[in-house]
């Protein structure tokens, strides 16, 4: 099962919207795709998993290597993820804490203006 | 809710191929709906056996000859799910393994024990 990965903007966050199933067949190209929009100087990438039907620790690990990257030059990155399957491995694995999580495009945090 | 349909064992035979992760997960909801278990526990059990899974794939070492087992078997008030899979290449760090991790925070009683260079993991899900 291949998985579909879009990308767009939304109010100064590069979105990247990712459909389908993350296990350890597709990780890596979604690990490719977001390493290529940092490599490329993202600012504010966010992951929109909404329509993911399934995800395990093996896309829990791409996720969690994008945010370090990301942090290592004070880049925001967010999830948009609603109540579900994706939500459940979140809640139990613990990121829910660590990662920011928001239902909609509308709530990620405007980009601050200079 | 009705009665369930005999009880019984289920059981799929993959090779230790990423591809077939999917298959895996669709024979395990469909153990857990036929056994009778809530939706949820349903979601639960397809990620605890995609992680299982997936460990015993990057365990595996002879991708030709190793296979991986996924057995279910309805007993009284549980499913007892087991995935039996090569001991092979261990995988990272044992005390540090995201995939163990997962399946026991969902399924608390999980184990993992390892004879004859078999590993199995086991765990047990409600049946409502």
């Amino acid at each position: 099962m291949d998985l579909s990965i879009d990308s767009g903007h939304h109010g100064g966050w590069r979105v990247i919207s990712v459909g389908g199933e993350i296990d350890l067949y597709t990780a890596p190209a979604l690990r490719e795709a977001l390493i290529a929009e940092v490599e490329a100087g993202a600012e504010r990438l966010a992951v929109d998993l909404r329509q993911v039907g399934f995800m395990d620790s093996m896309g829990l690990g791409v996720l969690i290597g994008t945010r370090r990257r990301l942090n290592e030059r004070d880049a925001a990155f967010a999830l948009i993820c609603q109540e579900g399957a994706v939500r459940r491995v979140l809640d139990v694995s613990g990121m829910t804490k660590v990662f920011d999580v928001v239902d909609r495009l509308e709530e990620l945090p405007p980009a601050e203006t200079e | 809710m009705s009665e369930v349909a005999s009880p019984g064992v289920l059981a799929l035979e993959l090779a230790p191929d990423p591809g077939l992760l999917a298959a895996a997960r669709l024979f395990a909801a469909a153990s857990a709906r036929l056994a009778g278990c809530g939706e949820e526990v349903v979601e639960d059990v397809r990620l605890a056996v995609s992680e299982a899974c997936t460990r015993a794939m990057r365990r595996a070492d002879r991708p030709s000859e190793d296979r991986i087992r996924v057995e279910t078997r309805s007993e009284g008030d549980v499913l007892t799910v087991a995935v039996v899979g090569p001991s092979g290449q261990p995988v990272g760090d044992p005390g540090d393994d995201p995939a163990i991790d997962l399946v026991t925070a969902l399924f608390p009683g999980a184990s993992e024990s390892v004879d004859h260079g078999v590993v199995v993991l086991r765990f047990s899900a409600p049946r409502s």
